[in-house]
């Protein structure tokens, strides 16, 4: 695969945590490349290191050990502010639990990434509104999460990750709080959004119906790759 | 602006929480502004008290403060005049000056001719228009005691002295007693009364009949075309025999402690001197000096030194806080209570604004990891959850001073009374909130600092919490 072409490049990369005296392997020398516009599910049970993975990638966490490289960047070598900087302009996330900001709108919501980017006001609005369209809920726009379904919170949390078009979308079991017909709109809304922008998707899921739209499927079983 | 709309949506998610929080502040700063007030108003009124009775500096000759008291004879003044326009013509000196007294201080036997009593006292001779300028010194604007409804029998009826009443004085009631010029069998014609017992008759549980004594005066004045009169004895300086003047007694009235009330006598000063030096010029025992400020004390005092050394007069001078140090006393006394209020209010608002930010904290553990999520760094956060505890402290901090100025307002109307420390008359409690803002200013900085450090720790371990863990929190 062309260097130019991988977006993360994870190489040897293992996490343990402690708990009391005892330490646990979450990851086990895992490698794994992901190109830029792929969109990639991990897959495996729970308790196979799919969350910890992804926590990796979107620089919330630290790898014990190994290197992960994004966009050509060795994250680990990035303090807190360029670290949230980097987060903030180049990734993008959907949580299995929406996570919105309950005191914010669903049109402050989404604005709210571009804020940190310092992005012109009336740029902002544009980007805001494009990306509530795109979802379908532009007339939802002055409505707080708690006024929304459990899918239109999810569609509120796809438009934020994406309205910065970042490189990068992570998405922790997004479909895992909603039921299977609102759970399949969400990942076709999430496919066709990443044909469209071209940025590059990791859903963690052990749901089959997502895993069937994957570019690649990489199944994780006690911390390594199976395939 | 966009930390802004966040921090006060977040007060307003549990408004019970962030009510009772915000009460808490507003009370505990009113409180403090209030107490401050008060506090204020006692050192002015100590102040304006200790100023109006001694002036703001003394000056005497010298070694008469330490040695004489017993002896105001060699230690008088025969040049109070040339001093008087000494100070005034100084241009350092004269633009702060109000005006330039003077006083005798000395003491001697009474003696009533119509009661067969005598005793001995303690006599303050004054300029008394000055002296009741002196008094009446208010530059605070506090309540004056005169004013008040409570304390008319006290000021009613006749002056104590008058510039025109060169041998008329007033007596403490305690003096008149001993003197038995409260009997009205005794009062003026030289007789004892057979009927009367020869022990003092003291008004019911010995407490101050002020308009039985007060009426006495009068009377007296009117029965004779005078008044009563006492004879004031003093030893000469120069020994030999002792002079005599007789006082025309004004009016009596309660002194402020029991010796000044027993021993007291306060009379013209030419009579005083007249007394102390017969047939000589006007003697004075102190020169007083009332400034225009009071801050002006200590500036004013070094220019005496400096005058009365290039002048080479053997002058000492001694300012309101030496010869009173009631007042610094007092002043460091209410000063650690205030601190002390000040600290334990702190501790509340702290504790109150801690607990608050605390347990909103944990419960938007997840909401926090999903921001840093999204690129708001460490700083970024401590700066939106600081936020919040200064918006509390804010909006508590404004509540506490619109209830301060009500404070404030309201005990005005309610018009509280009582006799402080040192005075022998009711004053009006003030709280100076609204004339002394700098108490609210304390108050409410006060307030919005305790939010900063209370809401400090619980931001700083929010900040630092790995944002997975974070994120896992529920």
């Amino acid at each position: 695969m062309p260097a130019a072409e991988i977006l993360v490049e994870a190489t040897n990369v293992s996490k343990e945590y402690r708990l009391g005296k005892t330490t646990i392997p979450a990851l086990r020398g895992l490698s794994l490349d992901i190109r830029r516009g792929s969109f990639v599910i991990i897959a495996g049970p729970s308790g196979s290191g799919k969350s910890t993975l992804l926590n990796l990638f979107g620089c919330l966490d630290q790898p014990t050990g190994g290197s992960i490289r994004i966009a050509g960047q060795d994250v680990a070598k990035l303090g807190d502010a360029a670290l949230s900087a980097f987060r903030a302009r180049r990734m993008g996330f959907i949580f299995q639990s929406f996570n919105l900001v309950p005191v914010l709108s669903a049109y402050e919501n989404v604005e709210y990434p571009l804020r940190l980017n310092r992005v012109p006001r009336p740029e902002t609005k544009e980007r805001t509104m494009t990306m509530l369209e795109a979802v379908g809920l532009e007339k939802h726009a002055r409505h707080r999460p708690g006024e929304l379904s459990g899918g239109q919170r999810q569609r509120v949390a796809i438009a934020r990750a994406l309205v910065t078009h970042p490189d990068l979308v992570l998405a922790d079991e997004p479909t895992a709080n909603l039921d299977s017909k609102t759970g399949a709109r969400i990942v076709d809304l999430m496919h066709a959004m990443q044909q469209r922008s071209g940025t590059a998707f990791i859903i963690a899921t052990h749901d089959e119906m997502v895993a069937a739209r994957a570019h690649d499927v990489h199944k994780l079983h006690d911390g390594r790759l199976e395939s | 602006m966009q930390d802004v709309i966040l921090a006060l949506r977040n007060i307003g998610r549990n408004r019970r929480r962030s009510l009772v929080t915000i009460l808490a502040v507003a009370l505990s700063c009113s409180g403090l502004a209030l107490f401050g007030g008060y506090v204020s108003w006692a050192f002015r009124g100590v102040e304006e008290q200790t100023v109006g009775l001694y002036g703001h500096i003394q000056i005497y000759k010298k070694g008469y403060y330490a040695n004489g008291g017993g002896d105001p004879s060699s230690y008088a003044l025969a040049n109070y005049d040339e001093i008087k326009t000494l100070l005034e013509h100084d241009p350092f000196i004269g633009p702060r000056l109000e005006f330039v007294t003077a006083q005798i201080i000395f003491n001697g036997m009474v003696t009533s001719a119509s009661t067969h009593t005598a005793t001995t006292f303690f006599g303050l001779g004054v300029f008394p228009s000055d002296d009741e300028r002196l008094w009446q010194w208010n530059p605070y604007a506090l309540f004056p005691a005169r004013n008040l409804a409570i304390n008319a029998p006290l000021f009613a009826g006749p002056s104590e002295l008058a510039d025109n009443d060169l041998e008329g004085g007033s007596l403490g009631t305690g003096l008149g007693r001993i003197l038995r010029l409260d009997r009205p069998s005794e009062k003026m014609d030289g007789r004892k009364d057979a009927s009367v017992s020869p022990e003092p008759v003291l008004p019911a549980s010995a407490e101050v009949d002020l308009p039985f004594l007060t009426e006495q005066s009068e009377t007296a004045s009117k029965d004779e075309g005078g008044r009563a009169t006492v004879e004031l004895v003093c030893m000469p300086p120069d020994g030999g025999v002792p002079n005599v003047v007789t006082l025309g007694i004004r009016k009596v009235m309660p002194r402020a402690t029991k010796e000044f009330d027993d021993q007291l006598i306060k009379l013209h000063i030419r009579h005083a001197s007249a007394l102390l030096f017969p047939g000589q010029p006007l003697h004075v025992t102190t020169v007083i000096i009332l400034l225009r400020k009071s801050a002006d004390t200590t500036a004013v005092t070094e220019r005496l030194q400096t005058l009365f050394g290039e002048k080479k007069l053997d002058l000492e001078t001694k300012t309101w806080t030496e010869i009173r140090p009631f007042y610094n006393q007092i002043r460091r006394m209410l000063g650690i209570i205030f601190v002390f209020v000040f600290v334990l209010l702190a501790m509340l608002v702290v504790f109150t604004i801690y607990n608050t930010q605390n347990a909103g904290i944990i419960e938007r553990m997840s909401e926090l990891g999903t921001l840093r999520a999204l690129g708001v760094n460490r700083w970024g956060l401590w700066k939106i959850l600081i936020l919040e505890g200064l918006f509390l402290g804010l909006i508590g901090g404004i509540g506490g001073v619109l209830l301060g100025i009500a404070g404030d307002l309201f005990l005005r109307a309610l018009e509280v009374v009582y006799v402080p420390p040192g005075v022998s008359f009711f004053a009006r409690v003030e709280v100076l909130v609204l004339r002394h803002p700098a108490v609210l200013v304390l108050a409410f900085t006060g307030s919005l600092l305790c939010a900063l450090i209370s809401s400090a720790f619980p931001a700083r371990r929010a900040a630092l919490t790995p944002i997975v863990e974070a994120l896992r929190h529920t």
